[in-house]
């Protein structure tokens, strides 16, 4: 459980700083006359905030095969495409009219979850390789001491 | 039981000797408990019977209720729990990794990032076990703790 809350404040602040790379690149393309209100600054937090529910409702203390895991991924980006685009839009916005700011945001929605995949992988092999560096020193000094017993 | 120890000189080699009506469980114990202090423990592969060196020992894996103890080529078959291993080799260079593996370290060659938090070690025979997220922290603080 400690391990669960651990990763998903990681994943809310990943997520934060995505989207506001992500507002920030999309907004300079797409819309750069748009002026912003300081409200504009809580749709990080909330996005964050709504992105990391379906990885606390979905927790398993059961250890997942890899096939497992790789659905479970799926199932929760999913959830989070709808959860996001619900709370963008609200149920009656999801129209074909707004087709394309829907895919947009879809599209956007997956980018932000493979980085935050991609960020985190980068987080574990750095502590991979300090592992595999402090495995060689205990390997190192165990083998002195058992030499010496 | 009477208990009888005695010395015997530089040059014998030492023994230990139990005499009893029938090998029985209790025996049994006895036997695993002085070979265990040797460094050896038992198990099986096929119908024969083996003393396995904890030195040789890569990891041990509890499968469906059955527990195995793998080495660089072999795989046998042991009665004996996981848990009673993770106490027996207390203090060697053994740790669980899992629910269902307790490792040797000093058979993990490298170890590398696995899905979601998990890592994966890569042992010396280019065997991968995982070891799972709760026991990540535990296996940091185990290797970097000085010996």
């Amino acid at each position: 459980m400690k391990e669960n809350i651990k990763d998903n404040l990681m994943n809310f602040f990943i997520i934060v700083t995505l989207v506001n790379i992500v507002i920030f690149v999309c907004g300079s393309i797409f819309a750069p006359d748009q002026e912003i209100t300081y409200s504009a600054f809580l749709v990080p937090i909330i996005d964050g905030a709504l992105g990391i529910i379906p990885g606390i409702v979905m927790y398993s203390k059961r250890e997942l095969t890899v096939k497992q895991m790789i659905v479970r991924e799926v199932i929760q980006l999913l959830s989070i495409e709808l959860i996001i685009l619900i709370f963008t839009f609200g149920i009656n916005g999801l129209k074909i009219e707004n087709l394309t700011l829907i895919i947009a945001e879809m599209v956007s929605i997956a980018v932000v979850f493979v980085l935050v995949i991609v960020i985190r992988y980068f987080f574990d092999k750095r502590s991979a390789k300090i592992m595999t560096s402090d495995l060689k020193e205990f390997q190192r000094s165990f083998s002195a001491k058992e030499s010496r017993d | 039981m009477d208990i009888n120890v005695k010395k015997i000189g530089e040059t014998e080699e030492e023994y230990i000797e139990i005499g009893c009506h029938v090998r029985d469980g209790r025996i049994n114990d006895i036997v695993r408990f002085v070979e265990n202090l040797e460094g050896n423990i038992s198990g099986t592969k096929g119908e024969k019977k083996y003393a396995i060196p904890v030195t040789e020992i890569f990891y041990i894996e509890s499968v469906d209720n059955k527990t195995f103890i793998y080495s660089s080529k072999d795989c046998y078959e042991t009665t004996r729990k996981l848990y009673e291993f993770e106490e027996l080799l207390k203090g060697r260079s053994f740790l669980r990794i899992s629910k269902s593996v307790v490792l040797n370290i000093m058979k993990v060659d490298s170890i590398k990032p696995a899905l979601n938090g998990r890592f994966s070690c890569i042992l010396r025979n280019g065997e991968e076990v995982i070891i799972s997220r709760k026991y990540v922290n535990p296996f940091k603080e185990f290797i970097s703790k000085k010996v």
